[in-house]
C-alpha cells in the first residue's frame, strides 16, 4: 500500500476527532448554560422547552443532511449543522440532571443556609454532575464521529481535498474487489474508535457507580 | 381531554417545524451568496434563484409572505412536486415494510439463541456502522455473487437486498428493546400473583404477558419504521434505489430548494405523526397496565 494512504488514514482519524472535539466544545457548555436557565418551570421556559421539543421531534439525520448540504461544504457549516441537531437533546438531558441535583437534600440544605448561587453550583451541584456529563459527552463524541463519517461518505462534508474516514470508505468501495484493504482499513479504524469510546463511556459509568455517584 | 391536548401539541409542533423549515430556507439565498464565489455563472445562478424564490430587496414583502405562509404552501403543493414525492415515497414505504418484516425475523432468531450469546452478538452488531455494512452487503451479494447488480432492472431484488441489510442492522436494537419491555412486564405484580395461584407458565406467557406486550411492540415497530425512513438516504444512495432518500440527496446535491423544502416538510410530518401514534399507544399501554 502506498505511504500516502497511511498518512490519509491518520489525518482522517485526526480530522474526525478534531470535528467531534470542536462540536463537543460548542455543544456542551452552551447546553449546560441553557439547561441551567431552563431549570425552573414557568410559562416562558415551558414555551422554550416546547420549541426544543419540536427540534427533537424533527428527524435528526434528515435535518443534519439537509443543513450540511444546504449550508455548504465548510467546517463551520458542518459544526453548525451538528450543533443545531444535537443541542436540543443535550439541553433536555442536562436539564433533567440539574433538576435532580438541585432537588437533593444537601443542596436544599446548603440553599437554606444561605450559600450564594455560584458557590452552590460549583461546590454542590456540579460535582454531582460529572458522571452524567462525562458519559453523555463521550457518547456525543461518538455520535459526531459517526455523523461526520456519514456526511463525508455521502459527499456532503467539508473540503473535498481534506481526508476523512467517511470519504476514504467511500473511495475504498470502488476498490473493494481488487484491493479490499483500501476499504477495510478505514472501516476498522472507525469501528475501533467507536468501540474504544463506547468502552470508555461504560468504564466511566461503572467507575462513577462504584464511587456512589448516580448516572441516569 | 388527553387526546385533545396531544392533538393540540401535535398541531403546534407541526406548525413550529414548518416555521423552522421556513426560517432555514428563507436564509438560503443569503447563505448561498457567501458560499458561491464571485464568478459570473454563479452570480447568474444566484439571480435565477432569487427570481425563483421571489426574494425582493425590500424587507416587508418577504416578511409578509413568511407570516402568511403564502410561498411555503404553494411550494409544497406544486403540481409537479407532489406526484414525484408520492412515487418515491411508495418505494421507501415498501422498502421500510420489507425491512421491518426482516427485522422481525432476525430478532426472532436472537430469541432462539442462548440469552448471553444473543447479547454478545447484538453488542457486536450494534458496534458496526451502517456505512461499513451496506457497502459490504452490496459487494458480497451484488458484485461478487452477481445475484443482483446494483442499479439493474431487477428492482425487487435490489429492494430485497437493501431490506436485508437494513433488517440485519436494525434487529439487535429491536431485540434489545423488546427483551427489555418483556422483562418489564415479567416483573409486574400480576405475573407474580398468577404464578402464586399456580397458573401454568405457558398460559401466563401466551395469555397475559404477550397480551400486555402488544402495545409496546406496536410502538417499537413504529419507532423502527421511523428510523428506516431516516436511514433511507444512505441505503437508497448505496443500493441505487429511486426512493425518497435518494431524491432528497440528489435535491441537496443539486441545491434544488423547491424540492428540498417539500421533502423535508413531508418527512418531518411523517416523523411527527408516527411519533404521535407511538405516544398514543404508550398512553393506551399505561391505561392497560
Amino acid at each position: 500500500m502506498p505511504f500516502d494512504f497511511y498518512s490519509k488514514l491518520l489525518q482522517g482519524t485526526l480530522y474526525s476527532f478534531f470535528v467531534a472535539g470542536s462540536a463537543l466544545l460548542l455543544c456542551v457548555p452552551f447546553s449546560i448554560l441553557v439547561a441551567l436557565l431552563l431549570r425552573k418551570n414557568d410559562p416562558l421556559r415551558r414555551m422554550l422547552l416546547f420549541v426544543l421539543d419540536v427540534f427533537i421531534a424533527l428527524p435528526n439525520q434528515i435535518l443534519l443532511l439537509t443543513l450540511a448540504g444546504v449550508l455548504g461544504g465548510s467546517l463551520s457549516a458542518l459544526l453548525l449543522s451538528v450543533f443545531i441537531t444535537q443541542v436540543p437533546g443535550c439541553i433536555r438531558h442536562f436539564r433533567v440532571h440539574f433538576i435532580r441535583a438541585y432537588g437533593e437534600v444537601h443542596v436544599e440544605a446548603a440553599n437554606a443556609l444561605g450559600i450564594g448561587r455560584v458557590r452552590l453550583f460549583f461546590l454542590h451541584v456540579l460535582p454531582r454532575l460529572w458522571a452524567p456529563l462525562s458519559v453523555y459527552s463521550i457518547s456525543l463524541l461518538k455520535r459526531v464521529i459517526l455523523m461526520e463519517a456519514l456526511l463525508n461518505f455521502l459527499g456532503l462534508g467539508f473540503d473535498p481535498l481534506s481526508p476523512s474516514l467517511g470519504r476514504l470508505i467511500s473511495e475504498g468501495r470502488s476498490a473493494l474487489f481488487w484491493n479490499p484493504v483500501y476499504f477495510l482499513a478505514p472501516v476498522i479504524i472507525l469501528v475501533l474508535c467507536l468501540y474504544v469510546l463506547q468502552s470508555v463511556s461504560d468504564r466511566f459509568s461503572l467507575l462513577f457507580r462504584s464511587h456512589g455517584l448516580r448516572y441516569l | 381531554m388527553k387526546f385533545l391536548k396531544s392533538l393540540l401539541l401535535f398541531c403546534a409542533a407541526v406548525f413550529l417545524s414548518y416555521l423552522f423549515v421556513r426560517c432555514l430556507l428563507w436564509q438560503l439565498p443569503g447563505t448561498l451568496a457567501d458560499v458561491l464565489s464571485d464568478s459570473e455563472t454563479n452570480l447568474k445562478d444566484l439571480e435565477l434563484l432569487r427570481q425563483e424564490f421571489q426574494v425582493s430587496e425590500s424587507f416587508w414583502k418577504p416578511l409578509w409572505n413568511f407570516l402568511t405562509l403564502n410561498w411555503g404552501v404553494s411550494q409544497l403543493f406544486r403540481e409537479e412536486n407532489f406526484p414525484l414525492i408520492m412515487n418515491h415515497f411508495y418505494l421507501t414505504l415498501r422498502l421500510s415494510l420489507l425491512s421491518l418484516l426482516l427485522t422481525f425475523v432476525f430478532s426472532g432468531c436472537f430469541f432462539l439463541f442462548n440469552q448471553k450469546f444473543s447479547e454478545r452478538l447484538s453488542n457486536l452488531l450494534l458496534a458496526l456502522p451502517a456505512i461499513a455494512i451496506y457497502p459490504l452487503v452490496v459487494f458480497f451479494l451484488c458484485d461478487w455473487t452477481s445475484y443482483c447488480p446494483a442499479g439493474s432492472s431487477a428492482l425487487f431484488k435490489a429492494i430485497f437486498l437493501a431490506a436485508l441489510a437494513q433488517g440485519l442492522l436494525a434487529s439487535p436494537r429491536f431485540y434489545r428493546e423488546l427483551e427489555w419491555e418483556l422483562d418489564e412486564i415479567r416483573r409486574q405484580r400480576f405475573v407474580l400473583v398468577l404464578r402464586a395461584k399456580g397458573v401454568r407458565p405457558s398460559k401466563i406467557w401466551s395469555v397475559h404477558i404477550l397480551k400486555n406486550a402488544i402495545a409496546p411492540f406496536l410502538s417499537l415497530m413504529l419507532l423502527t419504521i421511523l428510523s428506516f425512513f431516516a436511514g433511507a438516504v444512505l441505503l437508497e444512495a448505496l443500493f441505487d434505489l429511486p426512493g425518497m432518500g435518494l431524491l432528497l440527496l440528489e435535491a441537496i446535491r443539486a441545491r434544488d430548494f423547491t424540492l428540498i423544502f417539500p421533502l423535508v416538510m413531508f418527512l418531518s410530518l411523517l416523523h411527527l405523526s408516527t411519533l404521535q401514534a407511538g405516544r398514543f399507544l404508550k398512553i393506551g399501554r399505561a391505561h392497560a397496565l
